[in-house]
């Protein structure tokens, strides 16, 4: 029954890159590319702290970093690594900070006076605090599935909100990998344990299938630790508070005022979303004076967003497109 | 399919993937019953497949709560009962008949020397083993008398242990006894709701004729979906959930620290303890931020000079 599942080899990363800087955890990586990058402004693609980056180059069909090479672009990315215990007293402004940091490595690598900043969920608000913080470094900013409101009703933002993270960072350290898959299975038990591997009980015949369904669940379960200082953090101030659509949130002493987003910004969104739902990305769109902006969506999930056929057919042509446009 | 094939599968996997994957081909095996009985005789019964099914689904969810449960055995372990006193008592005469053994075992080891050295052995040789011989006796000896005696320091414990390790004990097991009773509310408010959820389901099936099996396996994923869409987001649901993952987190952070305190206040322990390291992290973490700060000024400092300010 199972046979067709020990034939596929799930190797994600499917471009080629280098490791251009490595600051214990943090690592920047820079994608190989055979076409010339003709492009000037450089994209910085920073991921969430939950899950892993390479879900933008899970493989060569839906790679989304694959397609912006094909554009021209010249593709870097930020690897959050795998938290340990020793890790456990980072903070969201390491964060925002090694942001910084690569971003000057950037500029000083590429002679570029910006880039263009690309962030995904968590790693769209930590681009955004950025963004507020060094708008001069920040030609294009893009957002995808960004949470920047969090008083939102889907049911991890309402679980969130009644969680004590400071007992979590106390008892467990970080906020482990098992922790947190037990949590995204249990928002939806049903549709996530059952009827999702009922799908692919139905669909054992079928390569494509079965190959898509382990890239994506070698994905799923592949889920670092939160140092339990970042988690202690992004719970009580942005889940609980709010702070960061309401201009209450400070890193390095400064406000981070949405307001100082004034550069081209493309907001990216998928209607399905359980995880960040347009509710959470909306208002921050609406808020900001920039002049140039742009929404684009799908009627797709968190992920799908990322790596269904679909999105990459209706949305990222368009995305990159807006991109390869600003970066000339 | 073949075992090795499964171990081949089970490798390739996440360990989450494969458990979900064997649930759920044991879940379908159930369905698949169901089914069968449905579709000869156009009614079903609640039974106990559904049960089966129950149990499939949130062994995944349950398991590692109920491992925390189980763990509360450490602190019986640490802390005997009086029963196991009681037999540690009872072995007393054992200890003596393995003492005498003991001695016998030394008398024997020391002719066996005595006898020996005439041959082999030369004169300081001899005295060194007659010395190993004698002092390993009467370490044995001491130590044979400790192990009976020890067993009393147990009824000592709470004047034995500091006042900070008691009180986290204390704390564990209250936390350990809100946890139990959150966790037992907790599954049984997931009990009750697949119940519901199957009743709607038989009832839906009754009503009318489901003709396949796909038909019949997502109905009823749908109605249990549902009803699990409503419960996790409800008040009840929810003040449950956060009692029980508090006190889960509050016994694991006491239980760890009654640990800890009783090893850092042992001059002889050798290791740090895990609130020891983080300490150390947390001060090294702060370096890094100081260093990171003064890498920043040494560059804005450079840049002031290249521009000749």
């Amino acid at each position: 029954m199972l046979e067709g599942l020990k034939d596929i080899h799930v190797s994600p990363w499917s471009c080629e890159f280098d490791v251009v800087d490595e600051d214990w955890l943090f690592r920047l990586i820079h994608f190989k590319s055979r076409k010339r990058r003709r492009l000037k402004t450089p994209v910085l693609i920073v991921y969430a702290y939950i899950n892993r980056p390479y879900i933008l180059d899970l493989h060569e069909r839906v790679s989304v970093v694959r397609k912006m090479l094909e554009a021209g672009l010249d593709v870097w990315m930020i690897d959050w690594g795998y938290p340990k215990r020793a890790d456990r007293y980072y903070k969201i402004e390491d964060y925002v900070d090694y942001i910084d940091r690569c971003v000057e490595i950037i500029k000083n690598e590429k002679k570029a006076e910006s880039v263009t900043l690309h962030g995904y969920c968590l790693g769209a608000t930590l681009s955004t605090i950025y963004a507020s913080l060094f708008p001069e470094n920040v030609r294009n900013l893009v957002v995808q599935a960004p949470p920047i409101n969090f008083n939102t009703d889907n049911t991890l933002a309402v679980w969130a909100r009644y969680i004590d993270p400071d007992k979590v960072a106390r008892a467990m350290g970080n906020a482990s990998g098992d922790f947190l898959n037990f949590a995204f299975l249990l928002v939806d038990p049903i549709r996530l344990a059952v009827e999702k591997y009922q799908a692919l009980l139905d669909r054992l015949d079928n390569e494509k299938f079965i190959h898509d369904f382990l890239y994506m669940d070698h994905w799923i379960f592949d889920s670092p630790s939160i140092p339990g200082g970042v988690f202690e953090e992004y719970i009580s101030r942005w889940y609980h508070k709010n702070e960061v659509i309401e201009g209450r949130y400070r890193v390095f002493g400064k406000r981070v005022d949405l307001k100082r987003i004034k550069m081209p910004t493309l907001l990216l969104i998928a209607e399905k979303d359980h995880i960040t739902p347009p509710d959470c990305a909306i208002p921050f769109y609406e808020i900001i004076p920039s002049q140039d902006k742009l929404m684009l969506q799908v009627n797709k999930g968190h992920i799908g967003l990322t790596v269904s056929s679909s999105s990459h057919r209706e949305l990222w042509d368009r995305a990159i497109a807006w991109i390869v446009e600003r970066s000339r | 399919m073949l075992e090795e094939d499964l171990v081949e599968v089970f490798k390739k996997l996440p360990k989450e993937s494969f458990e979900l994957l064997l649930r759920n081909i044991s879940i379908r095996d159930h369905m698949e019953r169901l089914w069968s009985r449905y579709s000869i005789s156009g009614n079903l019964k609640k039974d106990e497949e559904f049960d089966r099914v129950f149990d499939e689904i949130f062994r995944f969810f349950f398991r590692p709560l109920e491992m925390f449960l189980v763990g509360e055995q450490y602190i019986r372990y640490i802390l005997p009962s009086p029963d196991i006193l009681k037999i540690a008592e009872g072995q007393r005469e054992v200890f003596e008949a393995y003492e005498d053994f003991m001695l016998s075992l030394v008398s024997h080891m020391g002719l066996t020397a005595e006898i020996l050295s005439g041959f082999t052995v030369s004169k300081t040789a001899k005295s060194l083993t007659d010395s190993f011989v004698r002092k390993w006796w009467e370490m044995a000896k001491v130590r044979y008398k400790l192990e009976l005696d020890g067993y009393r320091l147990f009824n000592e414990y709470p004047f034995i242990l500091s006042k900070e390790t008691s009180n986290d004990l204390f704390e564990a097991a209250n936390h350990w006894d809100e946890f139990r009773e959150a966790f037992f509310v907790y599954r049984d408010m997931m009990r009750k709701t697949y119940d519901e959820s199957v009743d709607d389901f038989i009832e839906m099936t009754n009503s009318r004729k489901i003709e396949s099996f796909e038909e019949f396996m997502q109905e009823f994923a749908k109605n249990v979906a549902e009803k699990f869409d409503e419960l996790i987001k409800s008040e009840r649901y929810l003040s449950v959930q956060k009692k029980m993952l508090g006190s889960l987190m509050d016994y694991t952070y006491h239980m760890r620290r009654f640990f800890e305190s009783i090893l850092e206040q042992n001059p002889m322990n050798p290791f740090a303890t895990v609130s020891e390291m983080d300490e150390a992290y947390r001060r090294i973490m702060d370096l890094k931020r100081k260093i990171r700060s003064l890498e920043k000024k040494i560059k804005e400092l450079e840049k002031r000079l290249e521009e000749g300010g």
